[in-house]
Order: structure tokens, then sequence, then C-alpha cells
């Protein structure tokens, strides 16, 4: 497991901030050239996600999520508010119909690779039109608008399979978690 | 209960769940944004994160791998932000806070060799004679004459009652209004930065086994970080507990209140279970 380094951010540590840019800067750089329309936008994108993780890092807390999970979360939180003040939320990648679930085969650290694990057994789980309308929203960026040209569902199924799917993929996550820890304790 | 409440109750956090869940999807628009922080405050027991963190572990999850390394100049010009940020007042205070509670600062001390423990020790003696009288001047006054004097004061002091949930911990009386009903009322100074809780009827915590916590809802931020108002216990006397506010972050414009049961030492996330609940009037 590698050591955490969020809250040697918020405690100021010198090495820190750029051991975070090391460990994280290809994440954030990935997920905001998907949500952003250019190059341009992303690199502004990046910076203020980087700002808003240094200002959070202090609320990190592992026994919730993974320190992936958790600066994800801060970036999709800046790139949604981004595009949403754009007022249109462009594609980076083509959609296309019958996309598959991306299978990791980096050596990434044993944290991502954990919730990279759990999150995609939980999509696997879900109903395949609730899979389709996730990918496009979560791995494009795609609006509803979009994914609804996409796969040619209605405007109000999109958003009830959106919403109903992540709703499901919670539920799923979170039973994950209680099963292993409830396996980790009989362990012990 | 207007019947717009009434409805929202009895869809109850479902609603909420769906909001949660588009708007870490797609955001939000004005209009749903302010439903969802109504419903919110109507279903404290719901956790606004959990959503979010769904949708980034997927992100995780489907990211493309290996992850494209951050360009260089956009590397380079993070390090200069860096740079800037780490020298804010803002970093400063968080790192001065987090240092002051972390078990760092003791490891440092056990490293000490015994002159170091004797150098120490002297230093600490000139401290306090040097700041001995100005610390006696300033020393805070006792919460509840702060409550007093910050109602005096007037103009910019917001007071707000309790609403008791109905969590276990909080005692509730057949009777609303009954003296040894669960209330008391927020006094707050957004100009001072100060505050005061009193808190009758909470029950009696053992410090060792939980402790309450305080959180302040600013409408000048991020309403899914509400800002940590301090730990505090509630002793077993029976008395009123007045608790003075101690905000981690500057509170521009309080909107709620919400003081939750947490684990000793309190968190810097909460799972939100909330006993108690103030709103300021819109």
């Amino acid at each position: 497991m590698t050591e955490p380094i969020l809250h040697r951010v918020a405690t100021g540590e010198p090495s820190a901030l750029a051991e975070c840019m090391d460990r994280f800067g290809g994440l954030v750089w990935s997920v905001a050239r998907r949500y952003c329309p250019n190059a341009a936008e992303a690199e502004d994108a990046v910076q203020e996600i980087f700002i808003d993780l240094w200002k959070s890092a202090a609320r990190f807390d592992e026994a919730i999520a993974s320190e992936a999970t958790f600066v994800a979360m801060i970036a999709r939180r800046r790139l949604i508010d981004r595009n949403r003040k754009r007022s249109r939320r462009p594609v980076a990648a083509t959609l296309t119909e019958g996309m598959d679930v991306p299978e990791r085969t980096g050596d990434d650290s044993a944290e991502v690779s954990e919730d990279a694990r759990r999150a995609t057994q939980a999509l696997k789980q879900l109903r395949p039109e609730q899979q389709r309308v996730l990918q496009l929203s979560i791995f494009h960026g795609a609006s509803h608008e979009q994914i609804a040209r996409a796969t040619g569902l209605p405007l109000g199924t999109v958003k009830t399979h959106a919403r109903r799917g992540l709703i499901r993929m919670r539920e799923l996550l979170d039973r994950s978690r209680e099963a292993e820890d409830g396996a980790q304790e009989s362990g012990t | 209960m207007s019947a717009f409440e009434s409805d929202i109750l009895s869809e109850g956090p479902e609603r909420v769940r769906e909001l949660l869940a588009e708007r870490s999807l797609f955001g939000l628009g004005d209009e749903e944004s302010a439903e969802l922080d109504h419903l919110l405050a109507l279903h404290p027991e719901v956790d606004d994160e959990a959503m979010d963190l769904a949708a980034a572990a997927l992100e995780v999850a489907l990211a493309p791998t290996p992850l494209e390394p951050l360009p260089g100049a956009v590397r380079a010009r993070l390090e200069q932000s860096a740079e800037r940020w780490s020298r804010s007042p803002a970093a400063l205070r968080q790192a001065r806070r987090l240092r002051s509670t972390s078990g760092r600062d003791d490891q440092a001390l056990r490293g000490l060799s015994r002159f170091g423990w004797l150098a120490l020790a002297a230093a600490l003696v000139m401290a306090l004679l040097a700041v001995w009288p100005s610390r006696l001047a300033a020393r805070p006054d006792p919460p509840a004459v702060l409550r007093a004097r910050l109602m005096d004061q007037g103009s910019d002091v917001l007071r707000v009652s309790w609403t008791p949930t109905e969590d276990a911990l909080v005692r509730s009386c057949p009777a609303p209004g009954d003296p040894s009903d669960t209330n008391g009322d927020v006094v707050w100074s957004t100009a001072l930065q100060q505050g005061v809780m009193r808190i009758h009827g909470l029950q009696p915590n053992d410090p060792s086994e939980r402790q309450y916590q305080l959180w302040i809802f600013d409408a000048a931020r991020d309403d899914r970080f509400p800002v940590d108002g301090g730990v505090f216990d509630i002793p077993a006397d029976g008395a009123d507990a007045f608790v003075a506010i101690d905000p981690k972050l500057d509170v521009r414009q309080p909107v709620a209140f919400a003081v939750t049961v947490e684990k000793p030492g309190g968190v810097v996330v909460s799972d939100r279970r909330v006993v108690l609940l103030a709103k300021s009037p819109p």
C-alpha cells in the first residue's frame, strides 16, 4: 500500500506538494483532458483542481475512500462546475456504440487498483443500459443530450438510467466494502 | 408544515439521492441546487458525498492505463501555484492547526536528548515569563460570559434555536416545551468570528467513547464541506452546557449549525449522525 500523501500536504510538509503532483498528476490530467474541449482549458482546469485539492487535503479520510478516489472526486466537481459555466459539455472522445468497460492493465498503486476493482465489479452488475449511460457520462463526460443522441434513448430515460445507475453503484460499493471489512474482521 | 414540505418529506431521501446522483454526474441548475439544499436540511441522515465518491471511484476505474503523464509545461506552472499556495495564510493556518493536533510534535519531543530537554525546559520558562502578563490579560471569557457579551453587542449577532432530531441521544418529552426537553441556541458573531452554543438536555458523553462536534454550514462555501466548529463534551451534571464555538476556517455567511456524534477527537469528514440542528432565518 502506498503511503498516504494528502495528510502530509495538509500539514504543509515541503516535499508533499511535489509528491502529490507526481502521484496524481496523471490521473487529474487524464480526467481533465476528457472533460475539456482542448488542451488549454485542461491546463487551466488542472491548476484549479490541484489548488482545490490542497485546500481540501485535510478533509481526506482514508476510512471512507482511497486517495485516488478523493482526488478524482475533487477533480470531477471542478470539471463539472466548469462545464456548467461554459453551458455546454464537450466530449473529448467520439461517442461510439457498444463500448466495453475498459480493463486496467497498468501497474498502478495498490489503492488505485483496489478502487478500480470494486467499481468495475459494481458497474458490471448494473443493467446494460445503465452501464452504457454511466460510461458515457463518466468516461466521456457526455451530457444528457449527447448520451441521448449517441444511444437513441429518450432524454428522460437517459436521466433515469444515469440517476438510478449511480444510486445502485453506491449501494453495491457499500456492500462490497462491508463484506470486505467483515471478512477482514473474521480473519483477525 | 407547508404542503410543499409535507410533499418532500413524504418523497423522503429517494429524491435527495436522485438529486445527488444528478449533481455527481452532470451538475445541478440553480433550481435543483436550491431544492437539494432544502432537502438535505430536512434529511440530515443522507450522506451528501456518497454519490460523488461512487462516481469518482468509477472515474478511477475507467481511467486509461497507463495514465498519460502531466505535460512538463503544466507541471512547471503547477509548481509555481504550489509555491504560492504553500506561503498563503490559508495553508499556513491549516498546517499549524493540524500539526498542533498530530502526534508528529510528540515524536520530535521524544527524540530530544537529555540536554535538549533541559534547554527546552529553560526556553519554555523564559517564554512563559515573557508572555505571562499579556496572556493573563488576554485570557478568553468563559463561554457563558462570552455569550452574554455577544448578545449585548446586538447588531451583527445571530441567535438561532436548536431543533433536536430524533436521535436516541436527544431527550424528547411528550409535551413540547417541557423543561427537560433538549433545547438551547447558538449565538454567533460573524464580525468577531466568535460564538457560543447553549445546550440543555443532550445526553452526557464519555469522551473516551464518543464526542460531539459542531459543523457550520456557510453559504459562502461549498455546502458539501461545512466548517468544523470544534469538538466538545456534555457533562453529566445536568446543567445547561455553554460551549465556545471554535471554527477552523473563517465563517462568512452561516446558514445552519449542526451537532453530530463522532469518535473521540472528532473527524474531518462527518458521517452526519446529527443530534441538533439550528437554521438561520432566510
